[in-house]
């Protein structure tokens, strides 16, 4: 009797012990995927994966016009659109209509002209030293920022795919 | 055929509804530990309903008893709106768990806390594997993570039953013998 409670206690430790191992492993190659798939980038059949890691290219200056017409200065950190696209194989100057959705399907659709115009279009993943946030709190992300339009509303926050046509 | 009395049909329909009943009062607290582990809730909620059948097939110690109560909770569960992802499929995943009770009880004679921690695992095992079939179709070690969290689930629910079994054998026998 005594043996048989220290097998079931035995068993019992393993188990547990085993569940933990295995959620923690499974919670962190979650948030490691998370982090390292940051966007998706789409042209036609292909989707590419690219890392939060690989948009912080440059540092640099802009101004936003934000929907009340007022005009805010930022820093950012982040890399050209049309730079990150050719980085991944996709040229520039065959790009007709790009559409940035952010994960919660918000969406914001460029043309190619606007895409290949130089510094009008950047995925960004710092502003003003403090990362962009991801949809969930506390969760890095990138934003989509489009300068010299009359308004913010193509700055895709939670940036999730770019498709390409 | 033995015939079932109105105090052994009582008694299925008690544990039945405690079995549904404390799945929904103990899931909020379970998804807490699921939402974290970022796999569908469920699976740690539900030892502790499946308690309760194991229970009520030892208070109506008669082959498909177990399998009638969780036939009984998956309609109750779909007509209450308490199936959750898995509509009509809840029948299945509630009924195949009192199967595995039942032929538990079938194989293993002797009911002490071995008898009581292995139906309630293998039919946690059988009910989230059905579910994972059914539903979600998990793969991996997330599959893995969602078998062994329902292990456990059944663990500690088989657990609780036995300890709960302990306390009202007595009890229920007694019932029994005033009725007879």
């Amino acid at each position: 009797m005594k043996n048989q409670k220290i097998w079931i206690i035995a068993c019992v430790c393993v188990l547990l012990a085993a569940t933990v191992g295995v959620g923690l492993y499974v919670r962190s190659s979650q948030a490691e995927k998370e982090l390292e798939n940051a966007i998706t980038l789409k042209l036609g059949d292909k989707s590419i994966a690219v890392a939060l890691s690989d948009l912080g290219k440059v540092d640099f200056e802009g101004e936003i016009v934000d929907g009340k017409g007022d005009h805010h200065a930022h820093t950012y950190r982040g890399i050209e659109l049309k730079e990150l696209l050719e980085a991944n194989g996709i040229k520039a100057a065959e790009i007709t209509e790009v559409t940035a959705e952010s994960a919660d399907q918000y969406t914001a659709v460029l043309t190619g002209d606007e895409i290949r115009e130089d510094a009008r279009v950047y995925v960004v993943i710092e502003m003003d030293g403090k990362p962009v946030s991801g949809i969930e709190d506390g969760t890095p992300g990138a934003q989509l920022v489009v300068f010299g339009d009359p308004n913010s509303r193509r700055n895709v926050r939670f940036l999730s795919i770019i498709t390409v046509k | 055929m033995n015939r079932l009395s109105a105090r052994q049909l009582t008694l299925m329909a008690f544990c039945l509804l405690l079995g549904l009943l404390t799945k929904r009062i103990i899931s909020p607290v379970t998804n807490v530990l699921t939402d974290f582990f970022r796999i569908p809730g469920g699976s740690a909620a539900v030892g502790f309903s499946l308690a309760f059948l194991v229970i009520g097939r030892e208070a109506v110690p008669f082959f498909g008893s177990a399998t009638l109560m969780g036939l009984i909770q998956g309609l109750l569960a779909l007509a209450l709106g308490m199936s959750g992802y898995q509509g009509p499929l809840a029948v299945f995943t509630y009924t195949l768990p009192g199967l595995i009770i039942d032929c538990a009880a079938l194989v293993m004679k002797n009911k002490g806390l071995p008898y009581f921690l292995c139906a309630s695992m293998l039919s946690c095992l059988g009910s989230a594997a059905l579910s994972n079939v059914l539903v979600f179709h998990l793969g991996g070690v997330a599959l893995l993570l969602w078998l062994l969290i329902a292990a456990c689930s059944g663990l500690i629910g088989g657990t609780c039953a036995y300890l709960l079994h302990e306390r009202v054998k007595n009890i229920v026998k007694l019932e029994g013998r005033k009725q007879s």
